[in-house]
């Protein structure tokens, strides 16, 4: 499946699970993709958006963040323990314990402000949604496909606490937790992609670029804008972070531009989270 | 919190350009590994702000937002300067003979040099005259051709960094468009950390990505820039006073 396709099949699954709303910005995503493909094949990296503006309210980050826990919690309790690579599995269990760690936290987060908590959805982790249009028909049979797909559900947890964070701005409990959460889904995502790099995959242990060309179409999804080099100063300045390291010691531009978009993990927004939630849940 | 203004990017060219010089110039003496008190006696000369604390060796963080963004400045300062040493270190390879080890340090030398100027910029941005002086790092007890001793150094670092976002996350006043910018940086920053640890860890042995920095509830260090700063002064040849930074 080319990236165009996945786009649209998310804009349709997205809108089957919410009628009112986004079929069209993910439709118009996909045609801007289109629009995008050929200046990205040629490296002209020159217009990305300035910055995601980050939307919502405090619940609308506590929900979005927990929704991601669940997934992975879930992810962990279905995998097949017998397949994880030798003598990882100590470590898989403790990542679920911590996600559920998290799940609880969150959820009285949540209901303290307030919210309402939604059943789990059903999950099917070959992104197929309980249909036969699977990305991943070998998540629980292939070792690397199963670390692929446990690599891009930390990083997600990753960049929806990047969401998250300042939408918490006045309460302080919750910032001092979920920035505690957040280091930790930072760690398991180094984790996967260390185990993965022993299991022979070109990967590093942070997000660099948009990983794109490492990654099969669904995950360059789960990357997108992740190799944004203009960061926000303030309120109205934004600085080119990959102009902060000179050209020398035999530092290419391309390594330094690379340096720029690992140095921080980007936010995604409340829609494209969902939209990638929803490859795994129906 | 307060109403926040719309999030607009006006081309700032102007002010880019004229930062970008400064910026450069002092990055290309630390990344090409000059030596710490080379660049001291350089940085003397051009930069004498301390925030009204007249002892020369002392450097006060100052208050508010700013003085969380000179602390951020400050760590990533006795980052960066600790990787690039590591990283310029005549006996690099035959310390670390595993490439992808080489590979890792380097890497990690690089985003602690961009954190750290990226905070030099934002404070001269945001608050221009407030920012801490270069601070000179103190790395005489650390054996540089020790394996051992700079992955357990770097473990040290890393896990403090965590620690310092996570609790400065708290500190940082959000009632104005700028704190609530600073919040999410904060959390941008963090989670790199968090991979820096977790890969440091792990190089050291396999599975220790988490052990015993991340608690019974799953969270992992949050430490108050008193607690951080115990555990960098050593590092750093200056006296670090936090005491007027937000508690």
């Amino acid at each position: 499946m080319n990236l165009l396709s996945f786009l649209e099949q998310l804009a349709t699954a997205d809108a089957a699970a919410h009628p009112t709303a986004r079929r069209g910005a993910l439709t118009q995503l996909a045609h801007t993709a289109a629009a995008a493909l050929p200046a990205a094949v040629l490296g002209a990296l020159t217009a990305q958006p300035a910055s995601a503006q980050i939307t919502g309210t405090s619940l609308d980050g506590l929900q979005l963040a927990l929704r991601v826990e669940w997934l992975q919690d879930e992810f962990y309790t279905r995998l097949p323990i017998s397949i994880v690579p030798a003598g990882s599995a100590p470590d898989f269990l403790l990542m679920r314990a911590q996600q559920r760690q998290h799940i609880a936290l969150l959820e009285s987060y949540i209901r303290t402000s307030g919210g309402v908590l939604a059943a789990r959805p059903n999950y099917d982790f070959t992104g197929g949604r309980g249909g036969s249009n699977r990305i991943f028909p070998d998540v629980f049979t292939n070792t690397s496909t199963l670390l692929l797909v446990a690599q891009v559900l930390e990083d997600l947890g990753v960049r929806v606490y990047a969401y998250a964070m300042p939408l918490l701005a006045s309460n302080n409990a919750q910032i001092d937790s979920l920035s505690r959460m957040f280091a930790v889904e930072g760690r398991h995502a180094a984790h996967l992609r260390q185990l993965r790099r022993q299991a022979g995959a070109t990967v590093k242990h942070w997000i660099s670029g948009t990983e794109a060309a490492a990654l099969p179409t669904a995950q360059a999804n789960v990357y997108a804008e992740e190799d944004r080099v203009m960061q926000q100063v303030a309120n109205l300045a934004l600085r080119d972070a990959s102009t902060l390291l000179p050209t020398i010691g035999g530092i290419t531009a391309a390594e330094i531009r690379a340096a720029a978009t690992e140095a921080f993990d980007e936010p995604l927004t409340y829609d494209a989270a969902s939209a990638i939630i929803q490859v795994f849940t129906y | 919190m307060a109403t926040q203004p719309p999030v607009s990017a006006p081309d700032e060219a102007g002010f880019s350009s004229q930062l970008l010089q400064s910026v450069n110039r002092r990055s290309f003496l630390r990344y090409s590994g000059m030596t710490a008190a080379a660049v001291g006696l350089v940085l003397a000369g051009c930069d004498d702000d301390d925030n009204g604390s007249s002892m020369p060796n002392s450097v006060n963080l100052g208050t508010g937002n700013v003085g969380i963004l000179n602390y951020a400045y400050a760590l990533e300062q006795l980052e960066a300067a600790f990787y690039a040493q590591v990283v310029s270190n005549s006996a690099f390879a035959t310390t670390f003979t595993d490439a992808a080890e080489r590979t890792a340090l380097q890497a990690i030398a690089r985003h602690e040099a961009i954190h750290r100027d990226f905070f030099k910029a934002a404070i001269n941005r945001d608050a221009p005259g407030n920012i801490i002086a270069d601070l000179t790092p103190n790395f005489s007890n650390i054996n540089f051709t020790s394996r051992t001793n700079v992955l357990e150094t770097a473990r040290i670092f890393e896990d403090l960094g965590v620690a310092a976002y996570n609790g400065a996350g708290r500190l940082i006043d959000t009632t104005t468009a700028a704190g609530k910018t600073y919040l999410g940086l904060a959390g941008k920053i963090v989670s790199v950390e968090a991979r820096h640890a977790a890969q440091i860890r792990d190089i050291i042995s396999l599975g220790t990505f988490s052990n015993d920095v991340v608690n019974a509830l799953g969270l992992d260090r949050a430490l108050t820039p008193t607690e951080v700063l115990a555990t960098a002064q050593p590092f750093i040849r200056e006296t670090i006073n936090g005491s007027n930074l937000p508690s």
